[in-house]
């Protein structure tokens, strides 16, 4: 049987996952951040829309998520632009973002939390302005705070992006399986797979290490041997 | 003499604040003249934290005036940032940025509020170190790296880079051992001796006979007996004043 022809299809794969991921992971940051910032900073709506977001997304499941925005939302919007039709792998990269943002806002207001409030009272009485205390005390020490949940949350995204395959994205699962049916390599196909993902996790791991001991600051951040 | 409102860098008059039913503050007045180190001293509740923030506005108060310069603190329209910005606030607990190094935690001050560049907000560090006499070696520092004294010694640094008008200072030395609390009186006396105007809260009588113009005895909220160092300390005329004296004076035995 013809490898190249397998390693070629699972690097398209794997090529598509990895986007997925870092691209989930990035478009989660950013609006966890001001999800985040609303659910700790703000009050009333803001705060009361920031909350109903985390927890809508934290109490369903990944998969409904990217249902309801694979199939669902494209006939919603077919209503009004009736040529609409959606790319899978956007729709699974928006449904990964968003329900990745849900998940870091809550890493994100428990690092933010855990800056002692001695030190934004200090800030404050400097005269700092409420955005300056968030840029210049509390989130360089959060960021430090947070990375070991932050290594989680890549690692699952890595893993967990393989849902998009029930959207028909071509990422590493989805490439394997049609693969296997292809070819009838399911047991080798899969273990291949299994490597893989097994490697990428664990040069993440390893790679967020390096950054965790480059930043670390001695009282911020506690580096376990 | 009576002080002249010119001279009054800080003129509290009937201060009041509760927390739910509980009164903290019942009616306080007094000024702190420029050039001047004033001593608060009173048991624990007497509201001695909660007076000093409300003149910054970390809390509220209910009623009562703050006038810090001429300038109604308590007006609405009032931008409390620009009145912070030119008092400086000294913790207990030092509080400082843990994610700097003590150059940097005084720096960021002029650099962030007052806009100045680095060039120029490095040196008024600098110097305000220097006149902190925190050692060189210190100065690239993360806080956990330093001794409470020099914590807190950096912190007084970081007060005065924004060369502030007054400096509050809220029990400086009660999270420190002797030795250290020493080195952070020195430099407070120092101070004093500079003319920089020093509104402290503190258990240190030594402190308060060496340095202070007067001292004013915090008791329920109330300025219970206010007097010249020597006077009020060694000379205390109401019961509380000797009553708390005598438990502080047992305690440094
Ligand atoms: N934010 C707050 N909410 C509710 N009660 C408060 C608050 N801050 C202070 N208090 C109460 O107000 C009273 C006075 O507190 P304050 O800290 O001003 O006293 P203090 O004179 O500084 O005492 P200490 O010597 O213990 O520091 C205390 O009973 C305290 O519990
Ligand atoms: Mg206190």
């Amino acid at each position: 049987m013809d490898y190249g022809f397998i390693l070629g299809q699972l690097a398209k794969g794997l090529e598509v996952t990895l986007e997925l991921t870092l691209l989930g992971f990035l478009g989660g940051f950013a609006l966890g951040f001001l999800l985040a910032i609303a659910r700790t900073y703000s009050g009333g709506i803001s705060k009361a829309l920031a909350v109903a977001y985390i927890e809508l997304i934290r109490g369903t499941p990944m998969l409904l998520q990217l249902y309801i925005i694979g199939f669902g939302l494209p006939l919603l919007i077919r209503k009004y632009l009736p040529n609409f039709v959606m790319n899978p792998t956007i729709a699974a990269l928006l449904g990964i973002m968003l329900n990745s943002a849900a998940y870091q806002a809550e890493y994100m207001r428990g690092a933010f939390n855990s800056i002692e409030s001695g030190q934004i009272e200090a800030a404050l009485s400097l005269g700092m302005t409420r955005w300056e205390i968030i840029r210049h005390v509390v989130f360089p020490q959060a960021f430090r705070i947070m990375l070991p949940s932050w290594t989680n949350e890549m690692v699952y995204l890595l893993k967990y992006s393989s849902l998009a395959m029930l959207l028909a994205v071509p990422e590493l699962m989805y490439m394997a399986s049609v693969t296997a049916s292809e070819t009838f390599l399911y047991a080798q196909i899969y273990l291949i797979v299994a490597g893989i993902y097994l490697v990428f996790a664990t040069l993440i791991i390893q790679l967020m290490r390096l950054v965790e001991l480059k930043i670390h600051i001695p009282g911020v951040t506690t580096i376990k041997r | 003499m009576p002080p002249t409102s010119e001279s009054d860098v800080l003129i509290i008059r009937n201060l009041k604040k509760k927390f739910g039913e509980k009164t903290v503050l019942n009616g306080v007045s007094f000024g702190v003249k420029r050039g001047e180190t004033k001593v608060i001293i009173g048991p624990s509740g007497a509201g001695k934290s909660t007076l000093l923030r409300c003149i910054n506005r970390l809390v509220e108060p209910d009623e009562g005036e703050v006038i810090f310069d001429g300038i109604n603190v308590l007006s609405k329209d009032v931008d409390i940032r620009k009145i912070r910005a030119r008092i400086g606030f000294v913790f207990q607990h030092f509080n400082l940025f843990k994610h700097l190094t003590a150059l940097e935690n005084v720096k960021i001050g002029p650099k962030v509020v007052k806009g100045l560049s680095d060039d120029e907000a490095e040196k008024i560090a600098v110097k305000a170190l220097k006149a902190v006499h925190l050692e060189e070696d210190a100065f690239e520092k993360y806080p956990a790296e330093l001794s409470g004294g020099q914590q807190q010694r950096v912190a007084i640094a970081r007060a005065l880079a924004m060369e502030p008008d007054i400096i509050l200072f809220d029990e400086p030395t009660s999270a420190l051992d002797p030795q250290l609390a020493g080195e952070v009186l020195d430099v407070m006396k120092e101070l004093a001796k500079k003319k920089v105007t020093m509104l402290v809260v503190t258990h240190e009588i030594g402190f308060a006979l060496n340095a202070a113009d007067e001292v004013l005895f915090f008791y329920n909220g109330r300025i219970w007996e206010r007097g010249e160092p020597r006077e009020l300390l060694y000379n205390p005329k109401r019961e509380e004043t000797k009553a708390f004296l005598r438990r502080i004076a047992d305690l440094s035995l």
